[in-house]
């Protein structure tokens, strides 16, 4: 992960002798994937040495039977659930694809209407266009400039015919945290059968999330801010809510995800939940001060905009940035250089060189969507870490607008 | 007091749904109303089926567009003993 030194053409205060970064470099992807906790590397190892299936009959399958089910325990406490309410999954894509298409399948009767908001997870979005190909019918919410969605413009949307409703907790490029319960309470006036699924994969384990104050049927489950592997998730579903599985031929997670389980990946991300369970909030403030911290340096630059909420009301930990007269690729890259490992824009659609559909429907020019970093900050992250990457950023962003000619 | 406890089988073939059936009777260890959810047929043989293998009370299982609703009532056997001293 730390690099001791990072070549650099130019000599400042974070900068040893011969142009090479000190103290090592600067991670700030933790959206991505997150350096795991000691404890949460050891259970996963110890994991591996579990050699049955949870699924056989003799004693050595029992063994794992009781270590995956203590997992499930785990993550049922952290979010106020029964264990049998808890689906593991590999990852949050899964958890949001088998939210929306199995709820949508399983309560057909209801209606074949899906509503959701423009600025969803691609997972979601993807999954509803699915719908609308299958010749279903779909309606897209819009949002304000911070990306908050109106419970009344999202109730209007709902009509006698929608089976499911698709909302964030807390938005995974702007970190816009929206108002869940009310949101839902406007749904259920709406339409009361609607099945409401909550996207929850940004946020648990950095907010509170208590799933029965929510008003949610379902809440899909990352293992990331949680502090556990990226490929490990979980979808909740409220019983009666009903859903069919995508992963059909076997009894596996109570019928809903057949096939193998990953043993470690369900056992790290049980030990990461208890864990979360007991320094929630510290770690929340925590990130929150750094957010702070960094947003305030960041600023103060000039010609840089901050993408959705104040540090103050928005994701702890999450901070995207725009920077006129730059791409956020060529910055995110000129960073990496430096030691400071940021994403550029959206971590979904930088790939594609496509402008991210949550800063258009905030209402960004294209100037602001194509210049884009996300800066995700997490529990290992030190206060002098965000002041050197506060101080690298600053550098960088000159330097490419002395070089740039978009920004002559 | 009698528990109840849904098992959504949605989606699930046979022999799913009496698997899950079976597994959270295994668990519940209080007497328990079991209010299965499924949309295969096969429901309506195996469950009646199993319920008269295993000595379980089948109360109904009817369907509505497509879905079944089977009620399944579990008493321990400790429970049963005590309510018929």
């Amino acid at each position: 992960m730390h690099n001791d030194a990072i070549h650099d053409h130019r000599a400042h205060p974070f900068l040893g002798g011969g142009g090479l970064v000190s103290g090592g470099e600067i991670y700030l992807d933790h959206a991505t994937s997150s350096p795991l906790a000691p404890e949460v590397t050891a259970a996963i190892t110890d994991a591996l040495r579990l050699t049955a299936s949870p699924d056989s009959v003799h004693p050595r399958g029992a063994a794992t039977a009781v270590a995956v089910s203590t997992a499930r325990a785990q993550l049922a406490d952290l979010i106020g659930a029964e264990p049998e309410e808890i689906i593991f999954t590999a990852g949050a894509t899964e958890a949001r694809n088998l939210a929306v298409k199995g709820l949508l399948s399983a309560n057909a009767d209801i209606g074949t209407h899906v509503v959701t908001s423009e600025i969803e997870h691609p997972a979601v979005l993807s999954a509803v266009r699915s719908h609308i190909r299958a010749g279903k019918t779909a309606s897209f919410v819009g949002v304000d400039s911070h990306g908050y969605i109106s419970p009344v413009a999202f109730a209007r949307a709902v009509t006698d015919a929608t089976s499911v409703a698709s909302i964030h907790h807390a938005q995974y490029e702007i970190g816009t945290i929206q108002d869940v319960p009310t949101i839902a309470e406007a749904i259920r006036d709406a339409h009361a059968p609607t099945r409401i699924h909550l996207d929850a994969s940004d946020s648990i384990g950095i907010l509170h999330c208590d799933v029965s104050a929510l008003g949610v049927d379902a809440v899909s489950i990352s293992g990331t801010p949680i502090g556990a592997p990226a490929w490990t998730g979980a979808l909740w579903v409220r019983p009666g809510a009903r859903l069919h599985p995508l992963i059909e031929g076997g009894a596996q997670e109570f019928g809903k995800r057949a096939g193998a389980v990953d043993v470690a990946g369900i056992i790290g991300l049980g030990v990461a939940a208890a864990r979360r369970q007991t320094d929630l909030a510290t770690h929340a403030r925590q990130l929150r001060r750094h957010t702070e911290m960094l947003s305030s340096t960041l600023m103060g630059i000039g010609d840089v905009r901050r993408n959705g909420p104040e540090p103050a009301t928005r994701l702890p930990g999450h901070l995207q940035i725009s920077v006129a007269g730059m791409t956020g690729e060529s910055l995110a890259l000129a960073l990496a250089t430096r030691g400071v490992l940021v994403a550029p824009g959206s971590t979904c659609t930088a790939d594609a060189g496509k402008a991210s559909p949550t800063l258009e429907a905030i209402g960004c020019s294209p100037e602001w969507t194509h210049s884009a970093i996300l800066i995700t900050i997490g529990a290992t992250t030190t206060d002098d870490e965000i002041a050197r990457a506060g101080f690298i950023i600053e550098a960088a962003i000159r330097e490419l607008r002395a070089m740039s000619p978009l920004s002559q | 007091m009698t528990t109840t406890r849904i098992i959504d089988a949605l989606g699930t073939h046979c022999p799913v749904p009496v698997t899950l059936l079976a597994a959270a009777i295994a668990r519940a260890g209080v007497p328990t109303l079991f209010q299965v959810l499924a949309d295969d047929p096969m429901v309506t043989i195996d469950i009646p089926a199993w319920c008269h293998s295993y000595g379980h009370e089948l109360l109904s299982c009817t369907e509505t567009n497509g879905q079944w609703t089977a009620m399944v009532a579990f008493t321990p056997v400790s429970a049963s003993a005590d309510s018929s001293a």
